[in-house]
């Protein structure tokens, strides 16, 4: 008989290899599947990602399939941005909104084929997506459990999969997709992820997932691979600039008081609508948003010192304007780095403020009122993860 | 409701939410009584005497009351005479009429209405729609849920309307006898409900998809006021019947009509037993007939259910009251929309005063 504890966490493909590697135990619920939080040390596992190759376990990502002659128009009544534009083989980071353009949650969009696509997605929506297919010719499936994830991520991931056999992944531009032959099936390699470096996602079927890993740390044991966890993974996206759902916005569907829910603009991400397609979610909102002004202002901030500025209440002068969401010290930027939500005045780049900062040091707390200013873009933003073909370290 | 004073407010507030059984239990013994006034609360739709918003349908159906209309009047020329009479009347002030054409699609560009296409394929541009089809039709048919938002489309789908009412029309040869009713009397409502568990019973069967076995009805003879509806000597007689689910098991065809008509004409022999030796045409339009003839969705004559909750700011439901639409320049006016259907015509005037309102923004 199982006890019940071992069944109460669904484990991901690749829970074998994970459990191997972890080292120190740290495990943490990824939307009901239980995953690593680190391996070994947080530290060595960012570095691996800036410095060689870091592979983090992405299975619990939700993922949905739709398919049928309906499926591009769904989509982009869906989303934000304009899928006609994203063709086969390619994908497209985007957000969805609610009817009043509040942003339910962001993901990513692969072309898999004609009238054939995947969505990876924060918060499970089954429900909104049944309900936005009323009168589409579209099926519309949830995969998750059907596809297991890696993130292969830094410098030499692609010189890994090289090792590997797959010839060519250097000319796979970002956002592409291609597939490779892999023990009588396939694996699909996306040059996509979320860590602002040269990177990969790689996406097989269940069965092959073990192999899959096993192949992999052979091809870069001499490059120095090595698998990372929740709290590195966080480190790298706030060095690179992602927002995280459920950290710096709550999605709409799951906030429950007034006004607490964002907008694409009111996080930065006004550049993922598209008013020039057909109708879609959130359009007139949004539309009257860009008219009449957004109440919030997302915004990066340098902030002075290496105290990171968590849950640190933002000032101008002596008034209270903002909250920060996400903060850390970012090791390879060598910035101090917070992202807030600010009143929309003072979202410009340039603006001055203050950080409320409140730090333990053996139970003594100290106040630091840290001098920020706004800043333009992500603080980690190296050529070679544009760089096509992808550079071999 | 609060110029109601504390104590009638708190009894309207509760017997609004209760069902007209209780309330009827609670103020009559008459079971005859009884049972009419529950017809009343429930006539056109899905629910018996012991469902909720009854009180509130019964209600509602006073609400002429108010201008001074007591009970149903019978129209002069028949229901018909009623549009004709307003056409008439739209046309002296200059408005032009097509009919025979229906509308097929509602032109949208983006999210602003621009016309209208008809079945015939010709394009008529407008800078306003205002449909009195109901809003389910008006959505899913003319406009497709694809061109509006999510939120939208699922209210519209969320609007309950599955009618319960069939109409059976008869044609007969002369007047037939109903025991102990004098001509005069057979001019009123005849309604065949002798107690609220007969109406409860028959709606019964339309929860599970079934014609009621013992169907409730409404019946009238109106050509004993109007002799111009029939030929000399000739009358017409009009029934409500309720049950007959828009949803019935397995569908409506040929066969189980015409087995539920004869039931039906059965049923109002047993009061008249000289009917069926008169009857010289008839036929019975189920939900689906309705919906196919008069393209109402579900055959809901009140075009959405008369409810608590599709009512006022949520009729015909929240986000597209005040007859304007989340499609600019497109506007509803029919009985899907406050104050809702009966043949009054508040919802369009409410509309139209609406979108004289709102000038050149609509």
């Amino acid at each position: 008989m199982i006890p019940h504890n071992e069944t109460m966490m669904l484990k991901t493909p690749f829970y074998s290899r994970c459990l191997a590697a972890c080292e120190i135990n740290m495990w943490e619920d990824w939307k009901g599947y239980t995953t690593p939080q680190a391996y070994t040390s947080v530290e060595q596992e960012y570095f691996a990602v800036r410095s060689n190759t870091g592979v983090f376990d992405i299975s619990p990502m939700i993922k949905y399939r739709f398919t049928g002659p309906d499926a591009g128009a769904y989509l982009n009544r869906l989303v934000t941005r304009d899928i006609r534009k994203i063709g086969v083989g390619r994908v497209a980071y985007t957000v969805w909104c609610d009817d009043n353009g509040q942003v339910m949650d962001d993901g990513t969009i692969f072309h898999l084929a004609e009238n054939d696509y995947r969505l990876c997605a924060y918060a499970r929506c089954l429900d909104w997506l049944m309900w936005s297919a009323e009168g589409f010719d579209v099926t519309i499936v949830d995969e998750t459990a059907e596809v297991a994830a890696l993130a292969v991520q830094g410098p030499t991931s692609c010189a890994i999969f090289k090792n590997m056999g797959f010839e060519g992944i250097e000319n796979l531009k970002p956002f592409g997709l291609t597939r490779f032959p892999f023990e009588g099936s396939e694996v699909m390699i996306s040059r996509t992820g979320f860590t602002g470096d040269l990177g990969y996602e790689i996406w097989v079927d269940p069965s092959l997932a073990e192999t899959f890993w096993d192949r992999l740390f052979e091809a870069g044991k001499h490059r120095e691979i090595r698998p990372i966890g929740g709290f590195a993974l966080d480190m790298l996206r706030t060095e690179a600039g992602f927002v995280q759902a459920g950290v710096d916005f709550i999605p709409a569907e799951e906030s429950i008081r007034t006004g607490r829910s964002r907008s694409p603009f009111e996080l930065g991400l006004g550049w993922l609508v598209s008013f020039d397609k057909p109708v879609f979610n959130g359009r007139k909102a949004l539309l009257k948003e860009q008219k009449e002004g957004s109440r919030y202002a997302f915004v990066y901030l340098d902030v002075e010192g290496n105290k990171p500025a968590e849950y640190a209440f933002i000032y101008d002068g002596d008034k209270q304007v903002g909250t920060v969401t996400t903060a850390a010290w970012c090791p390879t930027a060598k910035t101090n780095v917070a992202f807030a939500q600010v009143d929309a005045k003072y979202g410009k780049p340039g603006q001055a403020l203050v950080a409320e900062i409140y730090y333990e040091r053996e139970l003594k707390w100290t106040r630091v009122m840290a001098k920020c200013t706004v800043i333009e873009g992500a603080v980690f933003n190296p050529p070679r993860k544009r760089q096509t073909p992808a550079a071999d370290f | 409701m609060k110029m109601l004073g504390k104590d009638d407010m708190s009894d309207l507030m509760r017997l609004a939410l209760i069902n007209i059984y209780d309330v009827m239990e609670e103020n009559f013994d008459n079971e005859l009584l009884k049972a009419a006034i529950s017809l009343d609360s429930l006539l056109g739709s899905h629910m018996g005497p012991r469902s909720p918003n009854t009180v509130y349908g019964y209600l509602y159906r006073r609400m002429g009351d108010i201008y001074g209309f007591r009970g149903p009047s019978v129209v002069k020329g028949g229901m018909g005479a009623v549009g004709e009479a307003m056409a008439k009347a739209a046309r002296a002030s200059g408005v032009d009429i097509e009919v025979g054409t229906a509308v097929s699609k509602i032109n949208i560009d983006i999210d602003r209405a621009t016309g209208v296409t008809l079945a015939d394929g010709q394009v008529i541009n407008a800078g306003l729609v205002v449909s009195n089809a109901d809003p389910k039709t008006t959505f899913n048919k003319l406009v497709g849920l694809t061109n509006i938002e999510t939120g939208v489309a699922r209210r519209v789908k969320a609007v309950r309307m599955k009618g319960d009412a069939a109409k059976l029309h008869i044609a007969l040869d002369s007047l037939p006898t109903f025991a102990g009713l004098s001509e005069q009397q057979m001019g009123q409502r005849l309604l065949i409900a002798p107690t609220m568990n007969y109406i409860e019973k028959a709606f019964n069967h339309s929860k599970y998809g079934e014609y009621s076995a013992a169907p409730a009805m409404d019946i009238s003879i109106p050509t004993i006021h109007d002799t111009s509806l029939a030929p000399e000597g000739k009358h017409v007689m009009s029934v409500i019947v309720q049950f007959a689910p828009y949803g019935l098991e397995g569908g409506w065809n040929d066969e189980n009509k015409e087995v539920f008509k004869q039931l039906v004409i059965d049923r109002i022999a047993d009061y008249a037993p000289d009917l069926k030796d008169k009857i010289v045409a008839s036929e019975l339009l189920t939900p689906a007939d309705l919906e196919e003839r008069f393209h109402i969705h579900g055959g809901h004559w009140h075009h959405g259910e008369i409810s608590l909750d599709q009512i006022l700011t949520m009729r015909p439901f929240p986000g597209a009251s005040q007859y304007g639409t989340s499609v600019d320049g497109l506007f509803l006016c029919g009985a899907g929309t406050h104050p809702g259907g009966g043949v009054m015509g508040l919802a369009g005037h409410n509309a139209a005063k609406e979108i004289i309102k709102r000038g050149k923004s609509a």
